[in-house]
């Protein structure tokens, strides 16, 4: 991942693990959720939602995927799907 | 009669404190010595039965499993405690420094998911919990009005007690609303506590199951007419809370009688 030297160190390090973590298996929902929010981090929110994206489609369910891409669209002034993220959420979150 | 709620619960603490080897014991009651860091979030489905003077209310519990690693967006942080009805704060019992460090995660709490039920446990009590750990979870636990337990992931010690504590204040409040009227018998809770109380002496002078009067303790506590004078831990390294009463006038109750 590239512009790691954007993040604090200790963001760093969570961005090695999760690199790490993906260098072993590139399916692993854990890392690829991670990867998603050191790129909002950074400020690349469309690289992000890609990434959210791939996540959904391996694990639909991953807890907070629906809100974190609600907050993405809607930082990226799509409001129409953050809504739809949003009620995605709403059927996911208990 | 059997009510039903759902209820989100969050477990946050910083890394390689147990938070996970909690859950899946709690879950599966099974144990696993081997780490592995958490670096986004697991949720775990379980059903309490919680007992409420003459009914039972069935709880089923989503547990949210997060990761604790430093570095982790704050807003990340945020998106996993979005909704939380409870929280349980993990520190390591033989480690004084992961106390102190629960105490960012326990903000992050009160800014996204406010005045939910927060209890803190001092993980690995089966290893010798240091005395400085403990002292400093019970002044955590004494300044924010969280009970603190010392578990056990890998015994089991007091795990489903934990689970079973926070689903009940959670349908407690669920149940019995913060701004529901106060009514004399929380007065008379209060004057009670004047002097420190126990939760089974204030229930026993004022007639009432522990269950309620803990839940009425609570809620004076919450709108500000009692506070917890300590938090001790008994020989089972369960809480052992004292309430006293505030300066706070009843206000409410004084309106009423006049």
């Amino acid at each position: 991942m590239h512009g790691l030297r954007a993040l604090s160190p200790t963001a760093e390090t969570y961005a090695r693990a999760c690199a790490l973590r993906l260098r072993e298996d590139p399916r692993d929902p854990d890392a690829l959720f991670a990867r998603a929010a050191i790129l909002a981090s950074l400020g690349r929110r469309a690289e992000a939602l890609v990434t959210l994206d791939r996540l959904a489609r391996l694990a639909p369910t991953y807890p907070g995927l629906w809100r974190f891409k609600a907050r993405l669209f809607r930082d990226l002034g799509d409001p129409r799907m953050a809504d739809l993220c949003l009620e995605a959420a709403r059927r996911e979150d208990l | 009669m059997i009510d039903a709620l759902k209820a989100k619960v969050v477990v946050v603490g910083p890394p390689g404190v147990g938070k996970t080897s909690l859950i899946r014991r709690y879950t599966t009651n099974a144990f696993d010595d081997a780490y592995r860091a958490t670096l986004g979030a697991v949720v775990s489905k379980s059903v309490v039965d919680v007992r409420m003077n003459g009914y039972v209310v069935r709880v089923t519990l989503s547990v949210w499993d997060t990761t604790g690693e430093p570095g982790v967006p704050e807003a990340v942080r945020a998106l996993h405690l979005h909704g939380a009805q409870g929280v349980l704060a993990v520190a390591d019992a033989t480690d004084a420094r992961t106390v102190p460090a629960l105490v960012p995660f326990v903000a992050t709490v009160g800014e996204v998911a406010g005045d939910v039920p927060v209890h803190i446990l001092l993980n690995k009590g089966d290893l010798e919990p240091a005395t400085d750990a403990v002292g400093a979870g019970r002044h955590e636990g004494l300044v924010r009005g969280a009970r603190v337990y010392v578990t056990s992931a890998k015994a089991g010690d007091n795990v489903a007690r934990v689970f079973h504590d926070l689903a009940r204040r959670i349908a407690e409040r669920m149940v019995v609303p913060i701004d529901r009227p106060l009514e004399d018998v929380d007065f008379l809770l209060a004057v009670k506590c004047n002097t420190p109380r126990t939760i089974a002496e204030a229930a026993a002078e004022a007639g009432l199951a522990e269950v309620v009067a803990e839940a009425r303790l609570e809620r004076l506590r919450r709108q500000g007419y009692v506070r917890l004078a300590s938090l001790d831990l008994d020989r089972g390294g369960r809480p052992v809370v004292r309430y006293t009463a505030t300066t706070k006038p009843f206000t409410e109750i004084a309106a009423r009688s006049s």
